[in-house]
């Protein structure tokens, strides 16, 4: 059985036990992180909140379906309302649903590209930030804190990570996941995924962690974990920083693998039948993964999305 | 390289297709080099012309004041681009342009590059060469933002940007006083295709459609009947009607809509091949089924995120 690095407080509200995502888990979870931090999650996206005794500082509302359970799940624990919705990014699957905190008075804030992004690709239920910021931007409220930076495109081109305070753990969406950065991609083709900054992106992360003395990350999906017998459970929303590195060395060793092959004058057609033969990259990069973890067809996939940006440089 | 005899390719001759019509009718010169790359460069009338090497290719324009190159390829494709030229004319290289910011479009231009030579691209490819620099790629010098043209007395180069498509900066040309577009990775002559790269990377979908009715717009202001693409398809001429861009917006719009509407019906990604209907695809050239299946994945993103 993978072993669960980190044990915490799970808080089952009543309306959880209604819905199971898949069988086993349910479809709505809050988690108590401690120092007022809490993680929600719908289904396999997941949020952070912090509590207050001036407010609530909410992260992404996920989507209209997500929002309601997620004021819900704010009300069991506090009657304070919700004063700022932080935007990790600006991808609809995360940023849709904030009309009910808007309505609050929520102040919105995200990294100016988002701003951007949500403005050309309107959606009705995305509500635009009311305050942007460039390289980093801090929410007080009360005895929280929540420090936002931003290091240049990589999941999207606005993605930033989250530090909530005093609890110090980073909020990592996307660009790497609890309890491991060993993860396949969930899109294998990488949509609007900025490669040629994913390493310098994640050594920016690692090395703020370093900094703040972060040792903990929730992340923003749900991660599978796998029994010894096979059988499926959640894993916890919280992981090691580790998982940030281990991404990083994942990219790493992924460009490499990918830009040696082509040197030898492979083309991009013939990468992922190429490695995926290789023992070389199977010991250097597949058997670090848990083999349940990934598919052929989808590692087929992202080598080849690697090839060309191994030939274009994006 | 060895020479081979070349007439213009006018209206008439471009009626003629295939490995003949190149050999006999269209090529000012080609060879093979060492590892099979193959190198031509065709005449497509009033100062234009086309460089081939492998795959891919690039346009040149030669004017009484000078000569426009456009994508150097890479360091050994360069070598055989400037060889090509001098063969067409002893005029200086006066201005090197940029399409896009792709390495295996924009490596070794520094062959071309002399005292008082232009480097030009739209803006956003500069500051993507300068995020990810090279040795072996010369940043552009000269940007511009919305449209600009290059000029070599005779003939000039229009560019045009039209925002995120293929790369953030990649530029529509079109090459005076031939009036021939260029549209750069997204539309290939002879037939409207599936792209060849099936994750669909650097396609910016949210864009793609009106980037695609800004180009239509743009050739019917300015009267152009002909594209040329900058990707080589044996045994094929370079040069097709520019009812051509459409044919490849409607691939797009047909892509798009496809899976929209089952993303509406919230059917998984990954079920969308089985489910939808892909028959209108069908025709395309260059259809594959399961590399179809790959975009489906990409695409619904594009529903689901925005992007």
């Amino acid at each position: 059985m993978k072993k669960l690095l980190l044990v915490v407080g799970i808080l089952l509200l009543p309306w959880s036990a209604n819905a199971q995502f898949i069988p086993g888990i349910d479809l709505i979870e809050t988690e108590d992180l401690g120092n007022g931090l809490y993680a929600f999650r719908y289904g396999p996206y997941r949020n952070i909140f912090l509590v207050s005794d001036d407010g609530v500082i909410a992260t992404d509302p996920l989507d209209v379906k997500a929002a309601g359970p997620l004021q819900e799940a704010i009300a069991n624990i506090t009657d304070q309302p919700v004063k700022y919705v932080a935007y990790s990014h600006s991808h609809w699957d995360h940023a849709s649903g904030g009309q009910i905190f808007k309505d609050q008075g929520a102040t919105f804030v995200a990294q100016r590209e988002c701003l951007r992004n949500m403005t050309e690709t309107r959606h009705p239920d995305v509500i635009l930030p009311d305050v942007v910021f460039d390289d980093s931007y801090s929410i007080q409220l009360g005895e929280q804190s929540l420090d936002m930076y931003y290091f240049g495109p990589s999941h999207d081109d606005c993605m930033t990570v989250m530090i909530a305070k005093p609890a110090n753990i980073m909020f990592v969406i996307d660009i790497t996941s609890a309890p491991t950065g060993w993860e396949m991609e969930y899109n294998p083709t990488m949509a609007e995924g900025y490669l040629y900054n994913m390493v310098p992106y994640l050594r920016s992360v690692e090395a703020l962690a370093e900094r703040e003395g972060v040792t903990t990350i929730v992340s923003g999906h749900l991660a599978l974990g796998f029994s010894e017998s096979g059988k499926m459970f959640a894993q916890p929303a919280i992981g090691p920083i580790d998982a940030v590195r281990e991404k990083r060395e994942f990219w790493e060793i992924l460009f490499a693998s990918v830009e040696q092959e082509m040197a030898k004058g492979t083309s991009a057609d013939d990468v992922a039948d190429n490695l995926l033969a290789s023992e070389q990259f199977k010991a250097e990069f597949l058997d670090r993964m848990d083999r349940k973890n990934w598919k052929a067809s989808e590692m087929s996939i992202l080598l080849r999305r690697v090839a060309t940006y191994t030939e274009t440089g994006r | 390289m060895k020479a081979l005899p070349i007439p213009n390719l006018t209206p008439t001759n471009r009626l003629c297709r295939g490995i003949l019509c190149c050999a006999a009718g269209l090529l000012v010169a080609g060879s093979v080099l060492a590892a099979d790359v193959v190198t031509a460069t065709a005449d497509l009338g009033n100062g234009l012309y086309l460089f081939r090497y492998d795959d891919q290719q690039s346009i040149f324009l030669v004017g009484n004041d000078g000569v426009i190159v456009t994508d150097p390829l890479s360091t050994e494709a360069a070598i055989a681009y400037r060889d090509a030229v001098t063969k067409v004319t002893d005029k200086p290289v006066t201005a090197l342009v940029y399409s896009s910011s792709f390495f295996d479009r924009v490596a070794g231009g520094q062959i071309f590059v002399e005292d008082g030579i232009e480097i030009v691209s739209q803006a956003n490819c500069k500051s993507n060469l300068e995020a990810t620099p090279r040795a072996d790629i010369v940043p552009p010098e000269r940007t511009y933002t919305d449209s600009t043209t290059v000029s070599a007395g005779d003939v000039s180069l229009e560019l045009y940007y039209f925002g995120q498509s293929y790369g953030t900066c990649l530029s529509v040309l079109i090459a005076q006083p031939a009036n021939i577009m260029l549209v750069p990775g997204l539309v290939t002559p002879p037939a409207a295709r599936q792209p060849a790269d099936p994750t669909l990377a650097n396609y910016y979908l949210h864009n793609l459609l009106p980037f695609f009715v800004s180009v239509e717009e743009l050739a019917a202001a300015k009267g152009v009947e002909q594209v040329v693409g900058s990707v080589a398809v044996d045994g094929e001429e370079p040069l097709a009607p520019v009812s051509l861009v459409t044919e490849q917006r409607v691939f797009w719009d047909t892509l798009l809509r496809i899976v929209e509407q089952e993303y509406n019906k919230g059917t998984p990604a990954q079920a969308i091949p089985r489910k939808a209907d892909m028959s209108a695809l069908s025709a395309y050239s260059g259809y594959d089924p399961e590399q179809i299946a790959i975009m489906t994945r990409r695409v619904y993103s594009l529903y689901r995120i925005g992007r």
